[in-house]
C-alpha cells in the first residue's frame, strides 16, 4: 500500500458488532471511524469524508434512511459510496435503499467480516 | 243503555287498542326487564285513562258519568308515577333505587289518587249538556293540588331524562332523544287540554290528551325496541288489522239483533286473535332480518379484527426476525474470525467444533428466514414474478448443487430425461427453485439407501414434477397433515430434530399461489415416498 490508509466510516449502534468490524477492518489496514447514531454519521462524513460508508438502518435519533438522504444531498458527501448494512431483509426495504442512492444493500447476518471486507474492497476499487 | 259513539270516541278506541298492542309487544319481549315492566304499567294506566274517557263521554246517566269522571281522574294519577319510575330505570334491567325513595316517591301519588276517587273531594259534580262536552265541577283547592302533582312529577321526570341525555352517547342518546321528544309533545298537549283548560272551566278538548298520548307510547316503544316497530311493513300490517277490528267492533255495537251481536262478537274475537298472530309473525320476520343484518355487520367487524391481528403477527415476526439476526450476526462473525485464526492458531479439535457451532448458527439463520417467508406469504406480501420457466433445466441445476450432499450418504440423485420435449411452465423461478430444493433436500435427508429419482411429465395443461425415494416413508394417517404449519412426519421428528416443519407448508403455499397442487404418496413406513406438484403450462 503506497498511498495513505483508506478510511471507512461504520454507522452501527450495536456495540458488539461495531467493535468486531472495527477490529477486522483495522487489521486489514483501514482507518476506521465509528458513528453510533445517524446524527453522528452525517457529521463525521462531512468533517472528514471517508472512502466508503457502511450504514445501518435502525439507529437511534436519525435512522439510516434519513442519513442516506442527507449524505446524498450534501455536495461534500454525495460521491462517497454507501453500502447499506442492515438486518432488515424485506425486498421492499432493499428496493427503498437502492432508490435512495445506496450503492449496495447488504444483509448483515448473511456475511462474515471477511466476506464484508471483500465487498468493501471491490467497491473501493471501482 | 244509550251509548254515544262519535268520531272522537272511535279515535279513542283505536288509540286505546294501539296503546295496548305496543304495551304488550314491549312487555312480552322481556317480562323480567324492569324498564319493560314500568312501561307496561304506564300503558295500563293510559289504557284505563282512555277507557274511562270513553265511558265518561259515551254514557248519558248523571250518576254513571260522575263515577267515570272520578275513575278518569284516578287513572290519570298513575301515569306520572309510572313514567317517573320508567325514566329512573330506563334502559337498565333493574330499578336501582334506595328503599326509602321507593317508599317516599309514591306518597304524593297515593294522596292525590285517594282524593280523586273519594266523593266530594276533588270532583263535586258533573254537568251534562246535550251536544257539548260534559263539564266537571271541582274543588278548587284539590284541583290545584292535583295539577301540582301531575306537573311536578312530569317536570321531575324530564329533569332525570335530561340529565341522562346529557351524559349519554351513541344509540342510547338517540333512544333518549326519542323518549324526550315524543313524550314531551304528548304531555304538553295533555297538560293544556286536560289540565289547564278544565282548570279554566273549558272542557272542549278534555279528550285530546288521551288521543295524542299515542305519540308518547310509540316514541317509548320505539326507543325500547330501537327501530324495529317503525318498520313500514309492520305499521301497514298493524293499520290493516286495526281497521278490521274497528269495522267489526262498530258492526258489533250497532248490530240490530241479538243474534247479530253474538255473531259479530265472535267475529271480533277471531279477528283480534288472528290479527295479533299476523302482527306477531310480521314483527318476527322483520326482527329476524334485522338480526341477520346485525350478524353480518358483526361478522365483518370480526373479520377486520382478524385481519389486523394477522397483520400484527406478521409485523411482529418481521421485527422479531430482525432482532434475532443481530446477535446471530455477532456470533457468526466472531466464530468466522476464530476460524480464520484472527486471534491465533486453533488446534484441529477447536477448529472442528467451532465449525460445528458456525453451522448451527447458519441453520438458525435459515430457520428465521423460513419463518419470515411464511409470515410474508400469509400476509400476502410476497410478490410472485411469473415467467415462462423450463422446469427440467431448473431441476437439473438444483440437483447438480445437491449432488455432493447425496454422495456423502452414498445415495444416487437422478433426473429422468422425458421422452418428449416438455412445454415451459408459468412460474416464479426463484420460488419454485426453493420448493424443488426443499423436496430434494428432504428426500436425501430421510433416505438411507437407494436414491432419489426426479421425473417430469405433462398431464393436460399441467406439468407434474415428482421426486421418489426409497427412504423412510410416511404412514398413511400422516400424509394429509404434512403440508400444514409446524407438522412433520413422526419419523422425521425422530431422525432429524432440527426441522421446524415449515418447509412443506411453505412449498404448499408457493404451489397454491401458482395455481397448482402439491401432494405426497407413500406405501407406508420404510417403503419410500413420492412428493409431486403440478404447475400450469405457460
Amino acid at each position: 500500500m503506497s498511498q495513505e490508509k483508506r478510511k471507512i466510516l461504520i454507522a452501527e449502534d450495536e456495540p458488539s458488532l461495531s467493535e468486531m468490524y472495527k477490529l477486522y477492518f483495522e487489521r486489514a489496514g483501514y482507518e476506521v471511524f465509528h458513528a453510533e447514531n445517524g446524527q453522528m454519521c452525517v457529521e463525521v462524513a462531512e468533517k472528514n469524508p471517508p472512502d466508503i460508508i457502511l450504514l445501518d438502518i435502525l439507529m437511534p435519533r436519525v435512522n439510516g434512511w434519513e442519513v442516506l438522504g442527507k449524505l446524498k444531498k450534501n455536495d461534500k458527501t454525495k460521491n462517497i459510496p454507501v453500502l447499506i448494512f442492515s438486518n432488515l431483509a424485506q425486498s421492499s426495504e432493499i428496493e427503498k435503499g437502492l432508490e435512495l442512492g445506496a450503492d449496495e444493500y447488504l444483509i448483515k447476518s448473511d456475511l462474515t467480516p471477511n466476506e464484508l471486507l471483500d465487498k468493501v474492497e471491490k467497491r473501493i476499487k471501482e | 243503555m244509550p251509548f254515544n259513539i262519535d268520531v272522537k270516541n272511535l279515535i279513542l278506541i283505536l288509540v286505546g287498542i294501539l296503546n295496548l298492542v305496543y304495551g304488550f309487544v314491549v312487555y312480552l319481549r322481556n317480562r323480567k326487564n324492569h324498564t319493560n315492566r314500568w312501561f307496561f304499567l304506564l300503558v295500563i294506566s293510559i289504557a284505563a285513562w282512555i277507557i274511562s274517557i270513553i265511558f265518561y263521554r259515551g254514557l248519558g246517566d248523571q250518576q254513571e258519568v260522575l263515577l267515570w269522571a272520578r275513575i278518569l281522574y284516578l287513572s290519570a294519577t298513575f301515569i306520572p308515577i309510572a313514567f317517573l319510575f320508567f325514566s329512573i330505570t330506563f334502559p337498565k334491567e333493574k330499578t336501582s333505587l334506595e328503599l326509602w325513595k321507593k317508599i317516599l316517591f309514591p306518597v304524593p301519588f297515593l294522596a292525590v289518587a285517594i282524593v280523586s276517587i273519594i266523593p266530594d273531594k276533588l270532583i263535586l259534580g258533573v254537568v251534562l249538556e246535550p251536544g257539548q262536552e260534559t263539564k266537571i265541577i271541582f274543588n278548587q283547592f284539590f284541583h290545584f293540588l292535583y295539577g301540582l302533582y301531575i306537573m311536578g312529577y312530569f317536570g321531575w321526570t324530564y329533569i332525570i331524562l335530561g340529565k341522562k341525555y346529557l351524559s349519554a352517547e351513541g344509540a342510547y342518546k338517540l333512544q333518549l332523544s326519542f323518549i324526550i321528544t315524543g313524550t314531551f309533545v304528548s304531555t304538553l298537549i295533555g297538560v293544556i287540554s286536560n289540565l289547564i283548560l278544565p282548570f279554566l272551566g273549558i272542557f272542549l278538548l278534555n279528550w285530546l290528551g288521551q288521543a295524542t298520548i299515542i305519540i308518547m307510547i310509540i316514541a317509548i316503544s320505539y326507543a325500547i325496541l330501537r327501530y324495529r316497530l317503525f318498520n313500514i311493513k309492520i305499521i301497514a300490517t298493524e293499520l290493516l288489522t286495526f281497521a278490521i277490528w274497528i269495522a267489526v267492533l262498530i258492526a258489533t255495537i250497532t248490530a240490530p239483533t241479538f243474534q247479530r251481536v253474538i255473531f259479530d262478537s265472535f267475529l271480533l274475537l277471531f279477528s283480534i286473535f288472528f290479527g295479533v298472530l299476523l302482527i306477531r309473525s310480521v314483527v318476527k320476520e322483520v326482527e329476524q332480518r334485522e338480526k341477520l343484518e346485525k350478524i353480518t355487520i358483526e361478522l365483518e367487524a370480526a373479520n377486520e379484527r382478524l385481519r389486523q391481528l394477522d397483520e400484527a403477527k406478521s409485523e411482529f415476526l418481521s421485527i422479531a426476525s430482525h432482532q434475532l439476526r443481530t446477535p446471530l450476526t455477532s456470533i457468526k462473525g466472531l466464530l468466522s474470525m476464530l476460524l480464520e485464526e484472527f486471534w491465533g492458531p486453533l488446534n484441529d479439535d477447536q477448529k472442528k467444533y467451532v465449525g460445528q457451532i458456525m453451522q448451527s448458527g447458519e441453520r438458525l439463520l435459515e430457520l428465521i428466514e423460513e419463518l419470515l417467508d411464511i409470515s410474508r406469504i400469509e400476509a400476502g406480501k410476497i410478490k410472485f414474478d411469473f415467467q415462462p420457466v423450463d422446469l427440467l433445466s431448473l431441476a437439473k441445476k438444483i440437483t447438480a448443487n445437491l449432488e455432493t450432499l447425496a454422495k456423502e450418504k452414498k445415495l444416487s440423485l437422478e433426473v429422468k430425461e422425458p421422452k418428449e420435449i416438455l412445454p415451459k411452465v408459468k412460474a416464479d423461478a426463484t420460488k419454485i427453485s426453493q420448493v424443488i430444493e426443499n423436496l430434494t433436500d428432504n428426500s436425501i435427508k430421510y433416505s438411507e439407501k437407494g436414491g432419489s429419482i426426479i421425473e417430469l411429465k405433462q398431464q393436460g395443461n399441467f406439468i407434474i414434477f415428482s421426486i421418489e425415494d426409497k427412504g423412510m416413508g410416511i404412514p398413511e394417517d400422516q400424509l394429509s397433515q404434512l403440508f400444514t404449519k409446524f407438522q412433520r412426519g413422526q419419523m422425521a421428528t425422530n431422525q432429524h430434530t432440527e426441522g421446524a416443519g415449515l418447509g412443506l407448508y411453505w412449498a404448499n403455499k408457493v404451489i397454491q399461489a401458482h395455481g397448482g397442487e402439491i401432494w405426497a404418496e407413500s406405501k407406508g413406513e420404510n417403503k419410500g415416498s413420492k412428493f409431486s406438484f403440478s404447475l400450469p403450462i405457460a
